[in-house]
């Protein structure tokens, strides 16, 4: 039998699988009888702690990445406005941000007034205000299913919808207390048992996916 | 909210979330400039807000101060913690990107495990006893629909089954009439969490309408009547 197997970047492949291993068996070895974090539970608790700290480095190459690319498209006069904006943004909230961190550690006491005060009027207001247009794109939506897809699935999705906010409002309930109650029906029997599946089937996929990492078959970190 | 209790910067802070409200409302009209200004300069904002947080809450604590400060022990943890970290910086170059494979490896290797770990001890284990218990808590027709749509909306995700030629026709159509009703609990189900959403959102439009009406009564009508 010729396996013919072809490694690429075994280093990386042999520290992912260990590494995995080590941290999956620490869910069922990391402590002993007595409660007490066994050699595993420990390495396990540092691997963890580890991924946080590595993680915060690896958003920050993303941000830089992120950066880059806008640079990238400034020089080639793409866009270039919109790029200029996010990156001139970028480095204003990173530089004061810094300026408080420093401020902080050299008065000895928390200060993120600035910093505060650019997520309070600037990143608050933008993000609510994409909220609402939510509303307006997802109205839009419902009745655009409902005019292109007319079928009986898409019919019980307006329904449960139409049924779930109807139901929601106080003046119905105390109108008409049976819509309250459908609604709640709802709300406790089919939709909890569709959650259920969908959950169940996430979550199979989810264990599907690491096991293919820890198995070498999805190597995600080469390139 | 008055002119007269407020100070400069929040007074400016307020014209600009005004300012970023509508800019941001103005794509009910459309794609346009406005709202595009608005996106940009919030994900400059958010990607520096995230930095300054890693920094402040993960970085220094965890990598710099130990290695000034800590003792010998402490510092060779940080030194391991160290070095993939530097490896990992490795990947703003594309020249030097493959350096920092291993150190990726690691964090997808931890990755991996966490999600495994969690999803059976956070979603299966719980789900399924939940899932089995279903006649202890319910009514038997309650239960039934439970039960019926839990595991219907989990055939429906089996897509790997090919359909074969020698297949009897009574099971095809029976496979067909599950995925059927897993697809319909499936569409109660999203249909839930479409209200859910939509309320929030509702929610958030009424809040930024009060907010819009506010800003005018109280701060842009009593300036222009003097």
């Amino acid at each position: 039998m010729n396996l013919n197997l072809k490694l690429k970047s075994p280093v990386s492949t042999a520290l992912a699988i260990g590494v995995g291993i080590v941290v999956l068996l620490g869910y069922f070895f990391g402590n002993d009888p007595s409660g007490e974090a066994t050699t595993l539970g420990l390495l396990r608790a540092f691997l963890l702690q580890g991924a946080i700290v590595w993680a915060g480095v690896a958003m920050l190459v993303g941000i830089f990445n992120l950066a880059s690319v806008h640079l990238a498209k400034i020089r080639a006069n793409e866009e270039a406005s919109y790029s200029f904006i996010l990156l001139i943004t970028l480095i204003i909230t990173l530089g004061i941000g810094l300026y408080d961190i420093v401020e902080t550690f050299t008065q000895q006491e928390i200060n993120f007034q600035r910093t505060s005060w650019i997520f309070n009027y600037i990143q608050l207001p933008i993000e609510t205000s994409l909220m609402a247009v939510l509303a307006i794109s997802l109205t839009y939506a419902a009745a655009r299913l409902l005019a292109r897809r007319l079928n009986l699935i898409s019919v019980v999705f307006v329904g449960v919808v139409l049924m779930l906010l109807i139901g929601a409002m106080p003046q119905v309930a105390a109108q008409a207390p049976i819509l309250a109650e459908i609604r709640q029906w709802i709300l406790r029997v089919p939709t909890l048992a569709g959650a259920r599946g969908i959950l169940l089937g996430i979550a199979l996929g989810t264990i599907a996916t690491g096991v293919r990492i820890l198995t070498g078959s999805d190597r995600p970190y080469t390139g | 909210m008055t002119a007269a209790n407020m100070n400069l910067a929040d007074l400016i802070g307020l014209l600009i979330g005004f300012s970023f409200t509508i800019f941001i409302l103005s794509y009910i009209l459309g794609d346009n400039f406005l709202f595009r200004f608005a996106t940009h300069i919030f994900i400059g904002a958010a990607a520096g807000y995230a930095s300054v947080v890693t920094i402040y809450n993960v970085i220094l604590p965890q990598l710099i101060f130990p290695l000034m400060n800590g003792g010998q022990g402490e510092m060779i943890l940080t030194i391991s913690l160290l070095i993939p970290s530097l490896l990992l910086l490795a990947k703003i170059s594309p020249r030097l990107s493959k350096i920092g494979n291993p150190a990726m490896a690691i964090l997808v290797g931890i990755g991996a495990a966490v999600a495994i770990g969690g999803g059976i001890f956070g979603t299966i284990f719980p789900q399924v006893s939940a899932a089995v218990n279903v006649f202890e808590t319910n009514n038997f027709l309650e239960g039934a629909i439970l039960l019926i749509g839990t595991f219907t909306t989990l055939l429906y995700f089996q897509f790997n089954s090919k359909q074969s030629k020698n297949q009897r026709p009574a099971i095809v159509q029976a496979t067909k009439l599950i995925r059927w009703i897993g697809k319909a609990f499936i569409a109660i189900t999203f249909g839930a969490l479409f209200a859910g959403v939509y309320v929030a959102a509702l929610t958030a439009l009424i809040e930024r309408f009060s907010f819009l009406w506010t800003f005018i009564k109280e701060l842009v009508l009593p300036a222009a009547l003097g």
